[in-house]
């Protein structure tokens, strides 16, 4: 209970955690919230303004905007979790091997750590997805693979600081394996600062499937993502604006989300120590 | 003649630290160099010295937490396993003990890696622990965040007793503890070690504490070992002008010393004549050695010292 | 008049989310012109809290309740902040545990000096770096011109501490209050800081407020002894009396547990 009333205390970790909830609630429930089906085409109802039958109107193809969206949350977050557990736990491995052993193990790390760095990332997410198939399998791996550098820095300072700590050398004393302190001792006393970039992390990696969907790179229709119902409008701009502003305002909700719940827990964190 | 736990012989150990920021230029810096000694079954050796006299770098030496630069630490036959025999209660308690971990976790962790207790018998055993350094059973189930100085301290105690050991190392275990608690935390390293007949390393920058406590003392300054001497025979009659000034600080709260400490040789001679109020001119030109002045008692000086009066009014 | 400052009835409390904790209940204590009082007590008895309150640096969840802080007449819980960092720092001069926390890492002692000397007297640097001198000698630091282009850290706790030292009676206070200035230190160099405090005491006349946990300092350091114990003061008299005869149980046990350990 008492973690409740510390949850409601902390308005950035409150705010963040019910946008979040919400979201994940709508992405798993999609089929049963949505009045039609994403992919139902209506050529009798193309291009139709927001309207009690479509609360934001319908596409050039007269499917319902409201059920695409919803559908597009369910891959969005998805992709962001999936992406983000791959880039953690690598992150996590990388990181506290470097910091743990140090010596020349570290700076070969690092060394390779900073080179991933020196990409433009976008651009090589680009080149391999252009290379392999666009699906959202490769794209969640690709995002996971190209986004754990962050992590890795972050799990190396932690455990450069907790490894002189005295309850470390207390754990050597009683003989705790190395593998033994990285993961029963180091770990779980990093958890805070993981928890924070693993979050602001989704909302990197779902800004990222976005564009990649946008550029057509991504999800491929008929699959609804938020990225390609913006392409699927960009030919109406013109004349239906709900086309984009919806789904813009879906992105830009959830990144706001993500953002201000990894900032929150932050500060959370902070105040715990 | 009675095998020595644990034997040291000439251990050292040095570390390079750079001058300044723009230099190459590398300091040596001995924190421990040349000391050699044994500690015996049941026996509670006392290591006294000021910070950074190498106190807690010795410690580490004899448990392999750090690697010496020259000389070689040699078990008894009784010490079979190091990281089981050999074990250590930090200085620090808010720093010793993992805070993300339950107490109970804490205190059988050293059973499960060295497979000891099976699953049926962990709480008996937590339970006995807990009973050996006097705590109540309902600390299992909390983190260590709720618990005084004291209390922590006696965690520690028993997670350091968990496998039996035959040495403990004590690294100034009440120092950061109010004089009415370590009272009690000395009391009870004292019925520990009768009951199991544990030998103690007792490392301290309080005399009064070590006197009432240890057998035999050390006396360490930057590194080196100033004098040795059972307990009784170091009070009542020191040798050396460094421990003779430590005993009146302690009581009188005046130092004769001069000046500070210095981590950085600078001198020839003895190491110890920038800070000593008798110095000859032989303490510039060579170094002394540790040699035994009286029977059991000995002194790194070229002029150990005749009488000693404690100065009380 | 012979009191420099007196403290009538002090309560204080934290307060913790809808929790008030009582930190100092109904404190009573008088300090003399040119003496020294001792304050001894456990950890968390409210010794540094009773030692913030008179320079107004208590953090922000405390509050004082009642009672006055009488300095030369004044009760200083009047004050202003404005009014009371007149006081602060000037009248009355604070000296922390932990002298490199307190000590600015990044800036030279001397000039950390002469800043503090120029920002209290408008005087020309080189005369305020003579004076930086002078006080450095008067703290007996060994070669106090080449000690002035160090960095903190560049020195070791005890002359820290002395150059905390310096660094206060550059105010010319009346009333020092120091608060443990010895327990992080070796015992050999607190002996010659605690001798350093006293003739300094005699020199310039001051008034000293000694808070420490251990019993045997106060013995040779202090006139009068106040014992504090959760949050109460349960015995002020002079230190033969506390010594030879002390009138609280609490006291006596104290001395008891200190006699114990410290038995040489």
């Amino acid at each position: 209970m008492k973690i409740f009333r510390n949850i409601y205390n902390n308005k950035l970790v409150f705010f963040g955690s019910i946008i979040i909830l919400l979201l994940v609630f709508i992405a798993i429930f999609a089929p049963w919230l949505s009045r039609y089906d994403p992919s139902d085409i209506d050529l009798n109802n193309i291009l139709a303004g927001p309207s009690f039958k479509n609360i934001l109107g319908t596409d050039s193809l007269g499917r319902d905007l409201l059920s695409r969206i919803m559908f597009g949350a369910k891959v969005s977050l998805k992709v962001g979790f999936i992406a983000v557990g791959i880039s953690t736990i690598i992150g996590i491995f990388i990181g506290s091997i470097a910091g743990f052993f140090g010596r020349w193990l570290d700076s070969l790390l690092m060394r390779f750590v900073d080179l991933m760095l020196c990409f433009p990332t976008f651009f090589l997410i680009l080149s391999v997805i252009a290379i392999l198939e666009p699906s959202i399998t490769n794209i969640m791996i690709i995002i996971g693979l190209t986004s754990w550098m962050g992590i890795a820095r972050i799990v190396r300072s932690q455990v450069l600081s907790l490894k002189e700590r005295e309850f470390i050398q207390a754990a050597k004393v009683i003989g705790a394996s190395n593998a033994r302190i990285i993961i029963r001792h180091l770990l779980p006393n990093a958890l805070g600062p993981i928890i924070v970039s693993a979050v602001l992390g989704m909302a990197y990696a779902i800004l990222v499937e976005s564009s990649l969907s946008f550029l057509g790179l991504g999800v491929q229709p008929p699959t609804p993502s938020w990225g390609n119902i913006l392409i699927e409008a960009k030919a109406t701009l013109g004349i239906a604006w709900w086309l984009t502003l919806f789904p813009g305002l879906a992105i830009f909700i959830t990144i706001l989300g993500f953002d201000i719940l990894g900032e929150g827990l932050r500060n959370w964190f902070k105040n715990y120590e | 003649m009675i095998e020595p736990l644990v034997k040291l012989n000439n251990i050292s150990k040095y570390y390079y630290v750079q001058k300044n920021f723009f230099s190459t230029k590398k300091i040596e810096v001995r924190a421990v160099d040349g000391i050699s000694f044994s500690i015996n079954p049941g026996e509670t050796l006392g290591l006294v010295g000021e910070s950074s006299c190498g106190k807690t770098t010795l410690a580490k030496l004899i448990l392999r937490l750090v690697t010496p630069t020259k000389g070689e630490i040699v078990f008894g036959s009784q010490i079979s396993d190091l990281r089981k025999d050999v074990q250590m209660v930090f200085q620090n308690p808010y720093n010793s003990l993992d805070p993300m971990m339950r107490i109970e976790d804490i205190i059988l962790e050293p059973l499960l890696i060295h497979r000891i207790v099976n699953k049926k018998q962990k709480s008996d055993k937590a339970l006995e622990l807990l009973r050996l350094v006097c705590l109540d059973s309902d600390v299992l189930y909390r983190l260590p965040q709720a618990f005084s100085g004291g209390q922590r301290q006696r965690i520690s105690l028993a997670r350091a007793m968990a496998t039996n050991p035959k040495i403990i190392i004590l690294d100034e275990p009440v120092s950061s503890l109010d004089v009415m608690i370590q009272g009690q935390v000395l009391k009870l390293l004292k019925d520990l070690q009768l009951k199991f007949n544990l030998s103690f390393l007792f490392i301290t920058h309080n005399l009064s504490v070590a006197r009432n406590f240890c057998d035999q003392i050390l006396v360490m300054y930057l590194g080196k070992i100033m004098e040795r001497a059972l307990v009784g025979e170091l009070f009542n009659k020191p040798m050396h002008p460094y421990t003779e000034s430590l005993i009146l600080a302690s009581i009188q709260k005046k130092s004769k010393l001069k000046g500070d400490i210095s981590r950085i040789r600078l001198t020839r001679g003895c190491i110890f004549n920038p800070r000593c109020p008798y110095t000859q001119e032989k303490c510039f030109n060579i170094e002394p050695i540790l040699e035994e002045k009286e029977n059991n008692h000995f002194a790194y000086c070229h002029f150990p010292l005749k009488n000693f009066s404690r100065g009380e009014k | 008049m012979n009191e420099l400052l007196k403290i009538e009835n002090l309560t204080v409390c934290y307060f913790q989310g809808s929790q008030a904790i009582p930190a100092l209940t109904g404190v009573n204590l008088e300090i003399d012109k040119g003496s020294i009082v001792g304050l001894v007590g456990e950890s968390g008895c409210g010794k540094t809290t009773l030692a913030k309150s008179i320079v107004s640096l208590l953090p922000g969840n405390a509050q004082i309740l009642s009672g006055k802080i009488i300095y030369q007449g004044k009760n200083l819980l009047d004050f202003n902040d404005r009014q009371i960092s007149q006081i602060r720092g000037r009248e009355i001069g604070y000296i922390f545990q932990d002298p490199s926390a307190a000590l600015n890492p990044v800036i030279t002692i001397g000039n950390q000096l002469i800043e503090t000397i120029r920002h209290l007297r408008k005087v020309p640097e080189n005369l305020a770096r003579n004076e930086a001198k002078e006080l450095l000698d008067l703290v007996k630091v060994p070669e106090p011109g080449e000690i002035l282009r160090f960095f903190p850290h560049q020195l070791s706790g005890g002359m820290n501490q002395r150059i905390m030292i310096a660094l206060t009676l550059a105010c010319q206070p009346r009333l020092l209050i120091c608060d443990e200035p010895t327990s992080n230190l070796d015992v050999t160099i607190a002996a010659s800081i605690l001798q350093l405090l006293l003739e300094l005491k005699k020199k310039l006349n001051l008034s000293i407020i000694f808070i420490t946990h251990d019993l045997s300092l106060i013995r040779f350091f202090a006139e009068s002894v106040a014992v504090l114990y959760q949050g109460r003061l349960v015995e002020f008299q002079e230190t033969s009396g506390i010594f030879n005869h002390p009138k609280d149980n609490y006291t006596r046990d104290l001395i008891a547990a200190s006699f114990q350990a410290s038995s040489l």
